[in-house]
């Protein structure tokens, strides 16, 4: 059985349709990505998923159960956590603070925070070292830990990536989409939506791709990395595609 | 001005002083949540004054006069966010700005049927003794202004860095989407800093009737001097809207013992906006100029 899945969904801003019927699945320690340009729909289609705009039509099932009724605020307590584009770290808090806002949906009978924060600062020493440090100071790579870490904390059964790698140096993405495998190889399933569309492939099982709102092509990631097409369009500008950073879709 | 009337004045500065800061953490609670200016925050504290007057009238023992005064006015805030507020989510925050100044009119008008025009008057918590203090007087109702201030700030201060909830309320003023993300309520964050904001608030006025009483007329000119700290301490900063307050309140009783004239005191209230003109002008942001930039 799938843990996510979308059925003709479709969503937008004011009267802008952006999303066109879209159909996506993932399945229990899955790992699926969206690949498309600017203003394909991707991080609109992540917002849909965890409800922060409202879907226009189709419906979104989360182990099973419709969401449509639940707010923003429940579903991280059902276990999808979104990491939003752009880390969205809460910057004048320090990042143990961070750490524990992140377990705010399991503040009645999660595991302990002591324990989860631990696992955190193990998986990334740099934010034990800075636990007092305010989030806003850290650099770009330590900013996009803390997301992750923050996001762990609310003991996740699926995350919701947007643009990890965004602003980061080639060697922090390697490390950072290097911790997602690992969390991966736990079971932990992922919808990850990515502009750097080769490094997203390589980590993924499976790929979409999307165009215009629309999914317009969807195989296994192996297969989207050898087709001919995807590789004269989106693999030829890595590393020029760097400029168009502050997409808002 | 000799060394005994400066201490008189400064006396006297800190207890409404102490009442601005109140009225100013107020305007700071609800700025921070919301990005709201309350243009009735005033109104809570002429409403806590006169409800603790009631009470108290009604045979309450004054403790509980006031503690009831600050429960019910904090309900009274919590309301207004339901009703006047929540309704305008879409509209926008400069239609909830003036949707602010219309309650105002509405809980000043509703007072004055309430409580009438008189100004009323609350016995002081501890008798009217003075102390002596070098050759000047200080009244024991300034040093219950000035310790349950310090009360209520330690106590704010506590909550908002050492309790998970208090940490949920900052993390909705600094992010409120990425806060909504993690699983944090944002309309039961607002609608706690309404609450919030509306006791404090209360708690101010019914600390500064037993000195000067309290009239339904009373909350415009609190609200805008509350204002002004706010903005003078850079405004949401609560550290800030403490030392606004305190500072303004200082300044202005000292404006009116250094002026030569009789009457001086009519330009009190001239005092603190001149003072807030110049602060603009010099530091648009205020002194402790708003929240820390983040780098992103």
């Amino acid at each position: 059985m799938s843990a996510l899945s979308l059925s003709q969904v479709s969503a937008g801003y004011g009267r802008i349709q952006i999303l066109h019927d879209v159909d996506l699945t993932v399945g229990d320690g899955e790992i699926v990505t969206i690949v498309g340009a600017n203003g394909a729909g991707k991080t609109t289609l992540l917002k849909a998923v965890s409800g922060l705009i409202p879907l226009w039509g189709g419906t979104v099932t989360f182990k099973g159960s419709p969401l449509a009724r639940s707010s923003v605020e429940a579903r991280a307590g059902l276990g999808l956590v979104q990491i939003p584009e752009g880390r969205q770290l809460f910057g004048p808090m320090n990042v143990e603070e961070n750490l524990e806002l992140g377990a705010y949906s399991r503040r009645r009978g999660g595991r302990p925070f002591r324990e989860k924060r631990d696992e955190v600062f193990a998986m990334f020493p740099r934010l034990g070292e800075r636990r007092r440090q305010q989030a806003g100071t850290l650099s770009g790579g330590e900013q996009q830990m803390l997301a992750i870490g923050r996001a762990l904390m609310a003991e996740p059964e699926m995350l919701l990536l947007d643009e990890p790698s965004m602003g980061l140096a080639p060697l922090l993405v390697k490390e950072i989409f290097t911790t997602l495998r690992e969390l991966n190889s736990r079971g932990l399933g992922m919808l990850l939506v990515e502009q750097d569309a080769m490094i997203a492939l390589k980590l993924a099982h499976r790929g979409m791709v999307m165009e215009r709102g629309r999914v317009v092509l969807e195989d296994s990631a192996s297969a989207l990395l050898d087709n001919p097409e995807l590789q004269a369009i989106y693999f030829g500008q890595r590393g020029g595609g760097g400029g168009a950073r502050t997409e808002t879709e | 001005m000799t060394f005994d009337q400066f201490l008189q004045y400064v006396f006297s500065g800190v207890t409404t002083g102490s009442i601005y800061a109140l009225t100013a953490l107020g305007f700071t609670l609800i700025y921070n949540a919301t990005d709201v200016i309350n243009f009735a925050q005033g109104e809570f504290v002429m409403l806590g004054g006169l409800t603790a007057v009631s009470l108290h009238d009604a045979g309450a023992p004054l403790v509980l006069a006031a503690l009831g005064a600050v429960a019910i006015v904090a309900v009274v805030g919590v309301v207004f966010q339901l009703l006047a507020i929540r309704p305008l989510h879409s509209a926008g925050i400069l239609a909830q700005i003036i949707v602010t100044v219309g309650a105002s009119l509405a809980l000043r008008t509703a007072a004055m049927i309430i409580w009438g025009r008189e100004s009323l008057p609350l016995p002081p918590f501890t008798g009217d003794t003075p102390i002596k203090v070098s050759e000047a007087t200080i009244l024991p109702q300034t040093l219950w202004v000035l310790g349950l201030t310090l009360v209520i700030v330690v106590a704010l201060q506590v909550f908002y860095r050492r309790t998970l909830t208090g940490k949920a309320v900052r993390a909705c003023s600094v992010n409120a989407g990425a806060a909504r993300l993690m699983g944090i309520s944002y309309s039961k964050v607002v609608l706690l800093s309404f609450g919030m904001s509306a006791a404090i608030s209360a708690a101010g006025g019914v600390m500064i009737t037993p000195v000067s009483f309290m009239g339904y007329s009373y909350g415009a000119i609190l609200g805008l001097k509350g204002f002004a700290a706010a903005i003078l301490g850079g405004l949401g900063n609560p550290a800030g809207a403490v030392f606004g307050g305190l500072t303004l309140g200082i300044l202005e009783t000292l404006t009116i013992g250094a002026l030569p004239m009789s009457g001086a005191s009519g330009y009190k209230d001239a005092v603190a906006f001149l003072i807030l003109l110049i602060v603009l002008f010099v530091k648009p942001q205020g002194l402790f100029g708003g929240r820390s930039v983040e780098k992103v």
